[in-house]
């Protein structure tokens, strides 16, 4: 993969080209987010990887402004700091996953890889009304999503290899919500997954922890909290 | 003093810390993927088995890399006594 690493921290950026690099991927750098849109005039990449605080024009602005001139490029940020205030605002526009310095350098790879795919979040739910909303929500700040009915149609999806974050209701005919995540799990254990239900949210991640679920939302789910655990499913940032 | 000098006041004895720390993980960060890059590359040559010290060093500066970001982590800072105890290598 081809990848804009951005960072005004020198050492960092080079020792993390470094180990891109070792993998086989191909890297071009820029020391802020000005810099990382002059690359983009001329250079092709798979994705964006920059960091959040930088003097001149700062990551969470540099995704603001991709989200206008390069709707479908992934952008992952990383931050220094436990509790960035920024990061509202960056879920808000659509990043992939945030990572949290001073990260795994392998673990990163891995995600970064996973980004250039352009995953898809599935959304469950036999009420095709909130399913849909949902998936439309998320693919309105630029993120892969579709909607499905069922336990069984979620299945079916998943088995594409082209979903990283199923989403699902609990209470569901035929195949519930935990009875798919089980499904799920058992066959794909890398796979995340979000419930959202009418229930107490915390009473269901007692009951759910252990399954793999990484959160629990009550209904009606606000699209903000949706993508925060969905940026949070993905990298683990905070 | 008034109550916005207070204020300004506490904000800045806040804000130095969290800018110490902004820059200390970003070090850290550095020393991480550079401990990683030389134990890929020393892999690769086949010298992380000639000398098992080799392997273990880096392990261990991996090691203090994580004890050093989940000290800054703690609200006030690490006490002198959790850094004696961070810096003690193993036997």
């Amino acid at each position: 993969m081809r990848v804009l690493l951005v960072d005004d921290e020198e050492s960092l950026r080079v020792t993390l080209a470094g180990n891109l690099e070792l993998e086989g991927h191909e890297v071009l750098e820029a020391s802020d987010g000005h810099q990382a849109l002059e690359v983009l005039r001329n250079e092709k990449v798979d994705l964006v990887l920059s960091d959040i605080r930088m003097p001149g024009l700062g990551g969470v602005e540099l995704l603001q402004h991709l989200r206008r001139s390069h709707p479908d490029l992934p952008v992952l940020l990383m931050t220094a700091y436990t509790a960035d205030d920024q990061l509202d605002t960056a879920v808000m526009a659509g990043v992939f996953a945030v990572l949290k310095k001073p990260f795994d350098p392998e673990a990163a790879i891995r995600l970064m890889a996973r980004a250039a795919r352009g995953p898809v979040v599935l959304v469950v739910d036999d009420d095709r009304s909130v399913s849909t909303s949902l998936a439309e929500a998320l693919c309105a700040v630029g993120l892969r999503a579709e909607a499905v009915f069922s336990g069984a149609e979620a299945l079916e999806s998943v088995e594409s290899g082209r979903v990283d974050v199923c989403v699902t209701d609990v209470v569901m005919p035929e195949m519930d919500g935990p009875t798919l995540v089980d499904k799920l799990r058992a066959k794909w254990p890398n796979l995340a997954v979000i419930m959202f239900s009418g229930y107490d949210p915390r009473e269901l991640l007692e009951r759910s922890s252990g399954s793999g679920v990484t959160a629990c939302l009550k209904k009606p789910v606000h699209p903000r909290e949706l993508l925060r655990s969905v940026a949070r499913a993905r990298g683990g940032a905070w | 003093m008034n109550a916005g000098e207070l204020d300004t006041r506490k904000r800045t004895a806040e804000d130095v810390p969290s800018a110490v720390r902004h820059g200390l993980r970003n070090k850290l960060a550095a020393m991480r993927n550079s401990v990683f890059y030389i134990q890929k590359s020393l892999s690769k040559m086949g010298i992380l088995e000639h000398d098992p010290r080799v392997p273990r060093f880096l392990a261990l500066i991996e090691a203090e890399i994580e004890e050093a970001d989940r000290l800054l982590d703690s609200p006030s800072g690490p006490s002198p006594a959790e850094l004696r105890t961070a810096s003690r290598p193993e036997p």
